[in-house]
Formats: structure tokens, C-alpha cells, sequence
């Protein structure tokens, strides 16, 4: 009996080709790259899919949205990939210049955790640790914030900056403010020129990586119409990553919008969308519950490509806490109570004057 | 805190100053004007678009040393007594409109050393050029180096309540600053001075915040204080709580010397009087006591 032969043929050369600083998703085999903070990309679901747009809500003040971009752009240089960096209000050649450097395992100190062992509190030892989001050391880094890439490395590095429309350009098709359009045709023409489309084939495919920081600010407005681009622009720019190996970081100074629909489309129009919630200058600084924390990381979208069965995180309380050589997302745990306090929030109730002798109604000096 | 941002102990490169009809911020902001004409360390370009320069110079000391310039934008505020052809003027095009940036371009400053920016009031500037160009020439000014001039610091004026759009202009005006003071009128805390809450940014990221009240004197030289806000009502209960109202019973509620005394030699029951030593426990075995050889703890992998 001849033996059958089954269509079924094992897949054994994959389709997704190797490109340093990337690794396949191991829910869905889609390519991730590192948002060049680990424990953000363990929130969003093992990183940032290829192709993708991640929108950031800057931070009142920009702090901490300015410092994600920074880190996402380090770690392109840690891995070789291209970079694309807008702003109009920062000097983007000064922010590629100030990145800071990755974290060498030498370099960090030796962990003895091991020696510690809990004598009274054993019970606690086999307890997870605080931090919820292990970090995988073979994707990702940790950049140490006082120490800037080595120009060397810099100069390796193929770097795009775009810092403003030309002045002539004339804004065609739905576009009515330059800048928008003018940057969309310089990302297009950037995935040309470098090949980096899904369909060209280069001698060495390598990834791009595109900051666009306080996109809608100020002063990518125009006169007259106002943030009716900036959806758009979004849409626009979402097709163009789609068929491309390329992933988007963009940070929008959320705060400054008086039209709350722009927000939300600009949510709608993002693979993933996170907000910032800094602590500084606010009420929360000096709460106690947050303590430990610099700001509230909200997550609004995030996305699911190519899958029935999206990432969904522990927890959505999650907290931001920066050191000088690891910026962490956190699940939001309150302090410790460590000093007795003298009255809980209950106690705070006015005592009812019908337990003082004095009767009820109102209370008398000499009541006890 | 203000002074300090005078001094420029904390550097700003803009300081934004925000008044209201209530309480003027004229007055502090030619303190700051003041303080830079006697630093002498920089060029002092003053723009005047709200008043004529003349009352900026005489509310100056020092106001005719070769660093200050003064510049008027206020007697030709859309440049058309300059452009002369009418035709330019009811089109609308090509007048000037006195942008910072024009203003700063055609005067004739050799010197590439940094020079402090004080602009009198961004009020009638915005209302000429709109506030998105006004927002990129203050933009401008702080980041590129404009006609040779590097631009180190810059202090404006702003009223908040004649400002179109207000609710969506002064947030975007102090997310560019690094420094924004609101002027306030006087409270019953700050003894009669206008109070001054101020929103700084460090460097680093961090953020500032304080209230102060200042007072300017004839030299324009500044005094803030921090506004230690005065809860009148709240301490007035407190105090009478505290006293007892010996005149108000016949029963004697104080204490005297003796009976103090009295009080405090009497030993209180479970009182620990001798803790040098660590606790002891005494115990006297009894005939009903039941005792469990077994380890409680037995089942516990410890």
C-alpha cells in the first residue's frame, strides 16, 4: 500500500526574518521590540509589536514622557536599529546626543538576596518579590541616566531628525497644517529610502525606530483649524507601520487639549495608549500612599494584533518609580504602616454630644 | 522663592508673570528689570508694547547705560506709520505687526553676548499677531540663537483676564515657561502686600511651588516673604478648649502646689518602676494545672 502523502508539511524555515534587538512574541510569534524600559514592556505584553504605534499622555510637565522617549531611542542605539526622532519644541539632535547608556551587568551590583534569610518573618521568604514585572535581561536594558552614549556608537548609527515643516511646503490631500503632512511624507519617504517595507528586500533588514515627541503642542498649531490633522495624521502614519518594520513612540501633551474628542481619537487611532500621571507639583507628592512612587502609569489601550487572546495584565493600578540607573513600572502597593497612628479615619467623626452628660443639643464647656 | 528667581540663584530662561486688573505685576516686573540693568553682565533688551518706553525708563534707575535698550512698539504697534503704503495696511499683509523677533532683528547690537528679554505685556502682541505665532517667536527666542543674539533669559508680562481663549492659551503660555507667577491681591495674611504664587521648574524636572508675598520699594528692590496662611477661627477654638472656665462653677477644677506634688509622688497601680532589668516570670506550679508534652507546633514544617 503506497504510503499517503499528507498535504501537512512542517514549517521549517520561519517566515520572520532575524533582526538584532527584536524577538518573536511567544503567544503570537509577532516580532516585539523593547521599549527600552523592561518592565513597560512586560505591561504592554513582551514589548512593542513591529509595526505598531504606542501613544504616551505626557506628564504635566513633561518629564517623564520625555525620559520614555529617551529610553526608547537608547535602546535602538543598543541595538543598532535606525532612528527617526520629530519634535518641534526640543532640540532633537541634543536629545539623541544626551541619551543615556545602557547598564552593563558588570556594572551592577552584585544581588545577595540569597543571604538575607528572614529569621522571625519566614513565612514571607518564599513570597514573590515586589516588583511584579521580572525583567528579562537578554531583551531590553537598564540605561544609567548620568552617563550619555558613547559618541562613537552614535556615529554608527543611521539618524534622521525632523525639527519643523519647510516653510514653503503647501499641505495637500486632507491636510490643512504643513507640519503634519510634511513629516508624514518625510516617514514615508525615510521607509523608502531605507527599506525598511515589509516588501523591499534589503541586504540587511534592520529595524526603524520613529519618536515623534509633543506631538499637538503648541506649537504645531495652526490659526485657523486647530487639531483636525492631528487624527489623520495618526490614521495615516498607522498604515504607513503597518507595512513596515518599523515601531512609533509618540508622546502628546494630552493636558494642553481643550477638546477632549481629539484625545480620545488619538486613543482610538494608537496600537497601545498609556498615560502619564507625575506626582510633581501636585497634591500627591506629599501623600503618603505614594510614597514610594513618582507617578500613576495609566493604560488606556493596548493592543492586539494577531491574536484571539490579547495580553491583559495583573493589575491595572500601576505605579512609576525612576532611580538613577532603572526607571520601573510597578504594581501600586501602599507603604507599610510602620508608625502607629494616633487616630484612624473613623475616629475623625465628630463625637455625638448625647454621650456627654451635658445632654444633646449643643455641647456645653463643662460637658465631660 | 521670588528673589531667588531674581537673583537668578534659580535659573529660568522664562519667566512668565501673570496679573489682573485686581493687582498689577508692573511693579514686579520692573523689579526684575532693575535687578538685570544693575547686573550689568548682560545686554538688557526692553520691549514695550503696552506703555511708551518713557514710563519704563523713568520707573528704571540706570535706565540710560549703554546695555539697556529700550524698543518701541507701541506708538507704531502694526508698523504702519512705517510702511506707508496704504495699500499694505487695509490688506493686511507684509506690516510687521512688531513681532518680538523683528523688533530684536533691526536693532543694532553688535555684541554676541547673552542678553536678558523684557517684554512689558505679551497682552497686545497676541491680540496682534495671534497667540500661536507669539507662542513660536517665545519658543524661538529660547531655543536658537536669533541674528547673533543668544537669548539667556526672558521676562514677560501677561494679563490673564484680557487674554482671548484664556482657558486654552495660559496653560499652553506655562507649559513653555520655567517660571510662572500669578499675582494676587492682598489677603489678610499677607499685611496688605499683593501675594505672588509661584510655579517653578527645576532643571531636573523637579517642580516648585510657593506662596509669597512681596513689596517693592522706590529702588525697586524686592522683599518676599513666604504667605504663612493665618487660620484665625481654628485657633480660637483650640484656645478654649484648653482653658478651663474656672469662673464659671463653684467647684474647684485647678490644682494647687501641695496637691500637685501630692499627685505626683502617689504610685499608680501597674506602674513599672524599675526597667533596668528585663522582664521575669514567676510561676508557681499548681495541682490543676494541665500540662501538653505534645509540640503545639508539631505540625509545622519550621
Amino acid at each position: 500500500m503506497a504510503v499517503q502523502q499528507t498535504s501537512f508539511q512542517k514549517k521549517t524555515k520561519s517566515r520572520i526574518p532575524y533582526i538584532p534587538g527584536s524577538r518573536p512574541s511567544i503567544k503570537n510569534t509577532q516580532l516585539l521590540v523593547s521599549s527600552g524600559v523592561p518592565s513597560f514592556d512586560c505591561v504592554i505584553g513582551g514589548g512593542i509589536p513591529v509595526g505598531t504605534l504606542v501613544l504616551i499622555e505626557e506628564d504635566k510637565y513633561g518629564t517623564y514622557a520625555k525620559l520614555l522617549v529617551r529610553y526608547f531611542l537608547a535602546e535602538g542605539i543598543a541595538c543598532g536599529h535606525s532612528l527617526f526622532v520629530a519634535s518641534q519644541d526640543l532640540n532633537c539632535e541634543a536629545l539623541v546626543r544626551e541619551l543615556p547608556a545602557p547598564v552593563h551587568h558588570d556594572d551592577a551590583a552584585p544581588t545577595s538576596e540569597l543571604d538575607d534569610k528572614m529569621t522571625i518573618a519566614w513565612r514571607y521568604q518564599n513570597m514573590r518579590e515586589i516588583q511584579s514585572f521580572s525583567s528579562n535581561t537578554s531583551f531590553g536594558h537598564h540605561y544609567d541616566l548620568t552617563k550619555s552614549v558613547d559618541p562613537d556608537i552614535l556615529r554608527t548609527i543611521d539618524t534622521c531628525y525632523w525639527t519643523g515643516p519647510i516653510e514653503c511646503r503647501q499641505a495637500e490631500g486632507r491636510f490643512k497644517n504643513p507640519a503634519y503632512y510634511d513629516l508624514l511624507c518625510t516617514i514615508q519617504r525615510k521607509i523608502e529610502e531605507g527599506q525598511f517595507g515589509v516588501e523591499a528586500s534589503p541586504e540587511k533588514r534592520n529595524m526603524l525606530r520613529i519618536a515623534v515627541h509633543s506631538l499637538g503642542s503648541p506649537l504645531w498649531a495652526e490659526q485657523t483649524h486647530q487639531k483636525s490633522d492631528l487624527p489623520i495624521f495618526l490614521y495615516c502614519l498607522r498604515s504607513l507601520l503597518r507595512s513596515a518594520y518599523a515601531a512609533c513612540v509618540l508622546t502628546l501633551p494630552s493636558h494642553l487639549f481643550q477638546e477632549t474628542w481629539v484625545i480620545k481619537r488619538c486613543q482610538h487611532l494608537c496600537d497601545t495608549a498609556v498615560r502619564l500621571e507625575s506626582f510633581a507639583g501636585s497634591e500627591k507628592e506629599t501623600n503618603p500612599v505614594y510614597r514610594d512612587y513618582h507617578g500613576l502609569f495609566h493604560i488606556n489601550k493596548l493592543s492586539a494584533i494577531n491574536t484571539l487572546m490579547p495580553h491583559v495584565p495583573e493589575s491595572f493600578d500601576l505605579a512609576f518609580r525612576l532611580r538613577r540607573k532603572k526607571f520601573s513600572i510597578e504594581k501600586l502597593h501602599l507603604p507599610p504602616e510602620l508608625q502607629g497612628t494616633t487616630q484612624r479615619e473613623q475616629d475623625e467623626l465628630p463625637s455625638v454630644a448625647g454621650v456627654s452628660c451635658g445632654g444633646a443639643g449643643t455641647r456645653n464647656l463643662l460637658d465631660f | 522663592m521670588l528673589s531667588n528667581i531674581l537673583t537668578r540663584k534659580q535659573p529660568s530662561t522664562l519667566v512668565c508673570i501673570q496679573d489682573s486688573l485686581e493687582q498689577s505685576g508692573l511693579h514686579l516686573l520692573r523689579a526684575f528689570a532693575q535687578h538685570a540693568v544693575d547686573r550689568k553682565e548682560s545686554h538688557v533688551h526692553i520691549l514695550c508694547y503696552e506703555h511708551p518706553t518713557i514710563k519704563m525708563k523713568t520707573g528704571l534707575r540706570n535706565s540710560s547705560e549703554d546695555h539697556v535698550h529700550f524698543h518701541d512698539c507701541f506708538t507704531d504697534h502694526r508698523g504702519w506709520i512705517d510702511s506707508q503704503e496704504k495699500e499694505n495696511i487695509r490688506s493686511d499683509v507684509h506690516t510687521k505687526g512688531n513681532s518680538i523677533l523683528s523688533v530684536l532683528q533691526t536693532s543694532p547690537v553688535t555684541s554676541t553676548n547673552d542678553c536678558i528679554i523684557i517684554i512689558d505685556s505679551l497682552t497686545p502682541l497676541i491680540y496682534n499677531i495671534g497667540f500661536t505665532r507669539c507662542y513660536r517667536e517665545l519658543h524661538s527666542l529660547l531655543v536658537k540663537s536669533t541674528n547673533g543674539l543668544t537669548v539667556s533669559q526672558v521676562i514677560c508680562l501677561i494679563h490673564e483676564d484680557t487674554l482671548p481663549d484664556v482657558h486654552v492659551a495660559l496653560p499652553q503660555l506655562c507649559h513653555l515657561a520655567t517660571t510662572t507667577v500669578k499675582i494676587g491681591s492682598h489677603t489678610q495674611s499677607s499685611r496688605g502686600n499683593p501675594t505672588a504664587s509661584i510655579i517653578h521648574k527645576k532643571q531636573g524636572g523637579k517642580i516648585l511651588r510657593q506662596v509669597e508675598y512681596y513689596s517693592i520699594d522706590a529702588d525697586n528692590r524686592l522683599k518676599s516673604e513666604i504667605l504663612t496662611l493665618v487660620t484665625p477661627t481654628v485657633a480660637g477654638v483650640n484656645e478654649d478648649e484648653n482653658q478651663l472656665p474656672e469662673d464659671l462653677t463653684t467647684f474647684k477644677l485647678s490644682l494647687g502646689q501641695q496637691e500637685k506634688e501630692a499627685r505626683s509622688q502617689l504610685v499608680l497601680p501597674y506602674l513599672r518602676i524599675n526597667s533596668e532589668k528585663g522582664g521575669k516570670v514567676f510561676y508557681q506550679p499548681d495541682a490543676a494545672d494541665d500540662w501538653d508534652e505534645e509540640d503545639p507546633d508539631d505540625d509545622l514544617d519550621i
